[in-house]
């Protein structure tokens, strides 16, 4: 299927945020706790930072607001779940794809350089 | 899970600089940020790390994201006047450069000082409702304007760019220097 979204850069908050929902719906805490552990708790969010970015996400049509519900492993209280659209998806797939050929160029040029990369 | 004193005490003062937050911002996400904040400190508690590291961070935090909030509210906002206030200023600046150079031997009255900030005004004033034309325009779309208060808006503007244009060619000999201003 051919692209018509444009090129998104997408800053490090933005992609780290489309991962966590990338399986599956979750709210703001749930997103902060797949962002830690998608990152090995490098990267640390906020809320100021996260729904500052959601905004901008929702505004960009990257993600929508899903049903106000209870999360069973949490208290009773209703919590606002987030969910990546398919503008979203399309992003996510984009950036990481051009990840994927820079990591290819890096890789190529090491052997040129006498760096030495590790497989992860 | 009930909150405990602690962790009510927190979220208290947490909702508290929320309120810092542009109205739009806080209705839409407030209640969600204050949430997801007493989960992060309810979850930090259980760990054995200490609180008090990140209560700063997260006050800090959030309050860098006020004022990035409160900056992005001001460009976009229909009500400020920053915009209008300067471009204003602009616009007059290069005829009171001239008055400014071309001044006689003999200095002209206070006369200057008045018209140039009634100039100002005039055009703050007319950049102002132009941008607010521009968007009952745009909203036209969605068919969210009145026609009859932007005809108002149109005829306001037409007799101030009227009067500033009036007043800029009655005043141009002065402004070139001529004597007896």
């Amino acid at each position: 299927m051919a692209r018509t979204t444009p090129y998104i850069p997408l800053t490090p908050a933005v992609l780290y945020i489309l991962m966590a929902l990338s399986t599956g719906e979750k709210h703001g805490y749930g997103i902060m706790k797949q962002v830690a552990a998608d990152s090995d708790e490098k990267i640390s969010m906020g809320p100021g930072t996260l729904y500052g970015s959601l905004k901008r996400m929702l505004e960009a049509g990257l993600v929508a607001e899903s049903d106000k519900k209870i999360d069973p492993e949490m208290d009773d209280q209703r919590r606002i779940y987030y969910k990546i659209t398919a503008s979203g998806q399309e992003a996510l797939t984009t950036e990481l794809e051009r990840y994927n050929q820079v990591v290819s160029l890096s890789k190529g040029r090491a052997l040129l350089f006498g760096l030495v990369m590790y497989e992860t | 899970m009930k909150r405990n004193d602690t962790s009510s005490r927190y979220t208290y003062w947490y909702a508290k600089l929320l309120n810092l937050y542009p109205r739009p911002y806080r209705e839409r996400f407030g209640e969600s940020m204050e949430q997801t904040f007493n989960d992060l400190f309810l979850g930090r508690r259980r760990t054995d790390k200490g609180l008090s590291g990140f209560i700063v961070w997260s006050f800090t935090e959030t309050s860098v994201g006020i004022i990035k909030e409160r900056l992005h509210y001001m460009k976009s906002s229909s009500k400020s006047l920053a915009f209008p206030a300067v471009t204003g200023l602009i616009a007059v600046l290069p005829f009171m450069v001239m008055e400014f150079l071309t001044a006689s031997d003999q200095p002209r009255s206070n006369f200057a000082l008045p018209m140039f900030i009634i100039m100002w005004l005039f055009a703050v004033l007319f950049i102002y409702i132009l941008m607010s034309v521009v968007r009952s325009l745009q909203a036209r779309k969605k068919a969210k304007t009145n026609p009859a208060l932007l005809g108002l808006k149109i005829v306001v503007l037409a007799a101030i760019a009227w009067s500033w244009v009036g007043l800029i060619i009655d005043q141009i000999p002065c402004f070139l220097g001529a004597s007896g201003c």
